[in-house]
């Protein structure tokens, strides 16, 4: 087991060696110029000249690469392009606000997603299951954009219980006041996370239940209960698992439109703004970033199938 | 087999009335949708006095903020909304699962290389993929089909991949091996019929979210290129007029949400109906 | 996200306010006590104390006034830093300056500060800020835009110190176009980024040193910005005790916050007006831009080359429809017809004017022996009004058999295709600028070579009138060579002028002094600390 963690770290390094260079060849490959978001009508030919000199972007983009690379090595992210402050602490000034939205919406996303799913799966077609399957039918039918509106329209202009963007009241430093804020974007993304879950483990826990072991647990007198937890519980989770290993990255950057909408503080609308201005530091550093998570869950995601379905060896 | 699959498929439509309305609901979009043409207003015709009107005799569903007719611009939005949701779909379940099945199957180095492909497409952000590939394509809505379809098949094939890798240590699909038949044999009799289900739930996941992505396309403004529309597109330039005119919120996010819900519908009358545990009973 | 990625009118917004004579922190300095002014009759003094939360876009970039070129750093840093002087409408309003005056052989310019200026840390402000900075804007090193506006025929502007308070620039040659590049320009304080390797990089501007009326507090990065009262402001101090910026992505969500009372100062789009003024709760300020919308033709294409195609197009499109379509009503944008804006100095409406008459039209291409004309319109994809005009003119100029394919492009995408000279790839293409008062500042959109000559438009006597005009200093002869400019350019319809834009800012009507904190193009108020609470 430790061996087979330790190859797939070694694994992950050409790995990230080729996301980076894919990802710095599209923004390059890209048609426009970043330089171009700082000319203006009276600046001379020579002032542009100048300002892409002291950017480095007169030089061949495999160059640029390659310093990119040796600083990134040293631990150094560079400059934005476009407001000149450290890309280390533009990420990490936006870290809790993402980590803390996100995480707490994966964490709710389960802890309703699994209890509720399989109940609705063992009794398929009761009333609680139909509304629970509507409920989820209309969370991955419903644009993010157009719930997060309505939930702002709703309880922030009609009722006045929640405030409608932000992550903090001006001159208000608590806890408390970040939750309240938190608590619209958090049901809109759990909303549509458990929505998704649902879909997977319900149909998973019914397609389990008639499988020839369930019906010997049943035949030999087990409970329901005991055949959901004791058994089921366990294969239903593996499609669970590779969708939480998946969502590992999406803490970085996979939330930009409610981010947007509720213009919370986060890498999602970070990275929309870097994209738009071809700022490649920006978006090198979001993308690491992602894809080292992304490592991680796709690691964690293979050790925990290991562990659930001993049927699986982990050596391939 | 096929037979066999037909006759479960019908009796499933007969068992399950949402089966059967979803159906319905998708056939009247896609005819209504086809025969947008008999509508007697041009969809892309700006009348500036006419801007914002609510629902009336003349303008069924009202008109938009150039004063153009609401009903027929989402009737051929929806011939837009639905090619891009069906085709992209189609490209991403055929990529998929051709990629997940092989790889959960063969295992070795061919899992090896095509998961690290996905793994660096996934890696990078979806957003960043978008925008940048927007920037290279032509837009129009071919570029929009492939966008989605381009972004989507990776999850698909990781979810087929980890049923493969599940099916195939299972006895049949041993003995099939030991008895020496051929992969591309075992992986089309035995591999591809029992993730059937997975695609299929994936497969309409994947629908509603080539729809809702084409939205989140309309909302980065990305979407399908004016004067055409689509639901999404639709949908996203309504936001600016949530308290002013709600109407043009509510008409393409109702259609939307219609033919989504129809499409997952649907799928689980196919999933119930394609299950080969169902089969056997 | 729909106005963000205008990013041609932005940066030449932001241009401009650099370039010319909008500018102005505190323009308050010695202007007539607006405390007794209309507003505070009926709605007695102006109290102090109460804050303000004021909705923008995006974060801010550097928030320094060498390199600010964006709009929310432009509208932050207007808080913060006061400028030398501002020139509105042709009228110079002195802020840190004093005085100033011009040798005879107009080659010297001398400029002295008011005595007792202070920065917001203390420190006094002295000529030794303003060489400085002026020598920060020259080094090549440091790399701030503004350089080439002191850059006289290849030689810089050569500036020093006469005492603490004159500062001495010496003119390579004679420009009439100086004064309105000096003004609006904001010193940095020396003592904080002397030294400084790059001062655009510099930790320093992570707590700015301002002169303003409001002082740096705190930056959340996608949160807010805050600014305080600096109690020291020289013109007195303002009525707020403090200012906040609030970054607000999604413009529709900013809206329901606004309405929600989380937000009290935003500019809101046309489309939003009647809605905001029917809740009674807002006072919305609507006032010109100093801008120019403006459809421009390409010649680099063989079939625009003909003036009397361009023409046509021109008499095929009805002004004011094109307006209404995009802009809701003509409340919020005056239709245009010179390439000058009512605010530039020597604007004119004498030229010629293209009423809409499609007979005419027809006639003209008729002329031209030109027939089925197939044409492409790019333009930003994320731009509302831009996009109504797409549509409307696609409809218009089929009535008269043009055939337009519209191509709205990434705001990259676009920026990019525009600057490139040989462009070919489209007919028409949609703009907006906002040049400030000085006309000279114009030239670098209409010059035979300039990047910005988005029409390739090339004449050599056409370039002479500009040339002339920027160093003419008898102002009747400059009037009657800018008059001429805009009289040729609106006969040879190189440019399509559509409108002079307006902007409007609703401010919550619990606040009081807005008129006297004048509304101001790209930063809505150009002196909040005017503003107060009611």
């Amino acid at each position: 087991m430790n061996n087979y963690i330790i190859r797939r770290i070694v694994q992950a390094i050409p790995l990230l060696f080729v996301i980076s260079i894919v990802s710095f060849s599209l923004i390059k490959l890209a048609p426009g110029d970043p330089v171009l978001s700082f000319v203006t009508p009276d600046m001379g030919a020579d002032d542009v000249a100048r300002i892409r000199q002291s950017m480095g972007l007169d030089q061949p983009a495999y160059v640029q690469y390659f310093a990119w690379f040796k600083n990134v090595l040293t631990g150094d992210l560079g400059y934005s392009l476009v407001s000149h402050r450290p890309v280390s602490t533009m990420i990490l000034e936006r870290i809790p606000a993402t980590f803390g939205l996100m995480g707490a919406s994966l964490l709710l996303s389960l802890l309703f997603a699994l209890p509720l799913s399989m109940l609705a799966g063992a009794k398929q077609n009761s009333i609680p299951d139909r509304i629970l399957s509507l409920l989820s039918y209309i969370g991955i039918s419903i644009p993010s954009f157009w719930f997060s509106m309505m939930l702002i329209y709703l309880f922030a202009v009609e009722f006045h219980w929640l405030p409608s963007m932000g992550m903090r009241t001006i001159g208000v430093d608590s806890i408390w006041d970040i939750l309240k804020h938190g608590i619209l974007p958090c049901t809109v993304l759990t909303f549509i996370n458990v929505s998704v879950y649902m879909r997977y483990i319900r149909s998973n826990t019914i397609s389990q239940l008639e499988e020839d072991y369930v019906q010997i647990q049943y035949a030999y007198g087990a409970s329901t209960g005991t055949v959901l937890l004791r058994h089921v519980f366990k294969n239903v989770i593996l499609p669970v698992v590779t969708i939480l290993g998946m969502s590992l990255p999406e803490l970085i950057a996979g939330a930009f439109i409610t981010e947007s909408v509720f213009s919370w503080p986060g890498m999602g609308s970070l990275g929309i703004t870097a994209v738009h201005g071809l700022d490649y530091p920006v978006i090198m550093g979001i993308t690491m970033i992602s894809s080292i998570l992304l490592v991680i869950g796709n690691l964690a995601a293979d050790i925990l199938y290991g562990a659930v379905d001993p049927r699986i060896k982990t050596t391939g | 087999m096929n037979t066999m699959r037909l006759r479960h498929l019908r009796s499933q439509f007969r068992q399950q009335k949402t089966g059967v309305a979803a159906l319905v609901i998708l056939t009247v979009f896609v005819l209504v949708s086809l025969f947008a043409f008999l509508v007697p207003h041009d969809p892309n015709l700006i009348v500036v006095m006419e801007r914002l009107q609510p629902p009336s005799a003349q303008h069924w569903f009202g008109t938009d903020d150039y004063g153009r007719d609401y009903l027929a611009r989402a009737l051929y939005g929806g011939r837009v909304s639905l090619a891009v949701g069906f085709l992209s779909m189609a490209i991403a379940v055929c990529v998929g699962t051709i990629v997940g099945t092989a790889s959960g199957y063969f295992g070795g180095w061919v899992d090896n290389v095509l998961m690290r492909i996905v793994d660096v497409l996934m890696s990078i952000p979806s957003f960043f993929l978008m925008l940048i590939l927007n920037a290279y394509l032509k837009p129009g809505i071919g570029t929009i089909i492939l966008i989605i379809g381009a972004l989507s098949w990776m999850n698909i094939a990781r979810i087929v991949r980890a049923e493969a890798m599940s099916i195939k240590q299972r006895e049949y699909v041993l003995y099939a091996r030991v008895s020496g038949q051929a992969p591309s044999r075992i992986i089309a009799k035995h591999i591809i019929p029992n993730v059937m289900p997975t695609i299929i739930v994936s497969a309409t996941i994947n629908i509603a979210s080539a729809i809702l992505m084409e939205s989140s396309l309309s909302f980065l403004g990305l979407g399908v290129k004016q004067p055409n529309s689509s639901w999404g597109s639709m949908l996203n330039d309504a936001q600016g007029f949530i308290v002013d005119a709600p109407y043009m919120a509510v008409f393409p996010g109702l259609f939307i949400l219609l033919t989504v819900l129809s499409f997952n519908f649907l799928g689980d009358v196919f999933r119930a109906a394609f299950e080969p545990k169902a089969n056997k009973r | 996200m729909k106005s963000k990625n205008l990013l041609l009118s932005l940066v030449l917004a932001a241009t401009a306010v650099l370039a010319s004579a909008c500018g102005g922190g505190g323009n308050t300095a010695e202007t007539t006590k607006p405390a007794e002014s209309s507003a505070a009759a009926d709605e007695g003094q102006p109290k102090d104390g109460g804050s303000i939360i004021i909705a923008v876009q995006d974060d801010p970039k550097v928030l320094n006034p060498i390199y600010a070129g964006d709009r929310v750093t432009l509208t932050i840093d207007q808080s913060l830093y006061a400028p030398l002087f501002t020139i509105t409408d042709g009228k110079k309003e002195y802020v840190l300056a004093d005085s100033d005056s011009f040798s005879d052989d107009h080659l010297t310019y001398t400029l002295k500060l008011k005595d007792g200026l202070k920065w917001h840390d203390g420190q006094p402000i002295t000529a030794d800020d303003v060489v400085f900075t002026m020598d920060s804007i020259l080094d090549e090193n440091q790399h701030s835009s503004s350089r080439d506006q002191f850059v006289l025929d290849g030689k810089p502007v050569k500036v020093t110190k006469v005492d603490d308070l004159t500062v001495q620039f010496v003119l390579p040659e004679v420009s009439a176009a100086f004064e309105g590049g000096l003004a609006g320009l904001s010193p940095i304080p020396k003592h904080v980024f002397e030294g400084e390797k790059d001062i655009e990089k510099s930790e320093k501007n992570n707590n700015p040193i301002g002169s303003g009326p409001f002082k740096f507090k705190e930056y959340r990065a996608g949160e807010y910005v805050t600014l305080e009262r600096f109690d020291d402001y020289f013109a007195g101090k303002a009525h707020l005790d403090s200012v906040t910026y609030r970054i607000a992505k999604d413009p529709n969500a900013a809206n329901l916050a606004l309405e929600n009372g989380e937000i009290q100062m935003r500019m809101v789009d046309t489309q939003d007006y009647n809605r905001l003024e029917q809740t009674g709760k807002f006072n919305l300020e609507i006032y010109p831009e100093g801008r120019l919308q403006y459809m421009v033709f390409n010649l680099n294409v063989p079939s625009m080359q003909k003036k009397e195609v361009r023409q046509a197009i021109a008499y095929a499109l009805d002004k004011n429809e094109l307006i209404t379509a995009s802009y809701s009503s003509g409340d919020f944008a005056e239709p245009a017809a010179s390439i000058l804006t009512p605010d530039t100095l020597y604007h004119t409406d004498d030229v010629q004017t293209y009423d809409y008459n499609a007979e005419k039209a027809k006639q003209l291409l008729a002329d031209a022996g030109v027939s089925g004309l197939k044409l492409r319109l790019a333009y930003t994809n994320t731009n509302k009004p831009q996009t109504s005009q797409a549509l409307y003119i696609q409809q218009k100029l089929k009535e008269v058999g043009i055939e337009i394919e519209l191509l709205p492009m990434d705001g990259t995408a676009y920026g990019n295709k525009t600057l490139d000279m040989n462009n070919k790839d489209f007919e028409l293409s949609f703009g907006g600028y906002i040049m400030g008062a000085e006309p000279d500042a114009y030239k670098s959109l209409f010059l035979s070579d300039a990047a910005y000559n988005y029409s390739h438009y090339k004449d050599a006597d056409f370039d002479a009138l500009w040339s002339k005009g920027a160093v003419e200093i008898d102002t009747a002869k400059r009037e009657e060579l800018y008059k001429q400019i805009q009289q040729k350019v609106a006969d040879e319809m190189t440019v399509y002028p559509i409108a002079y834009t307006k902007a409007i800012v609703a401010i919550d009507n619990t606040y009081g002094g807005v008129e006297e904190a004048q509304p101001k193009p790209v930063v809505m108020l150009a002196d909040l600390s005017k503003l107060y609470k009611k």
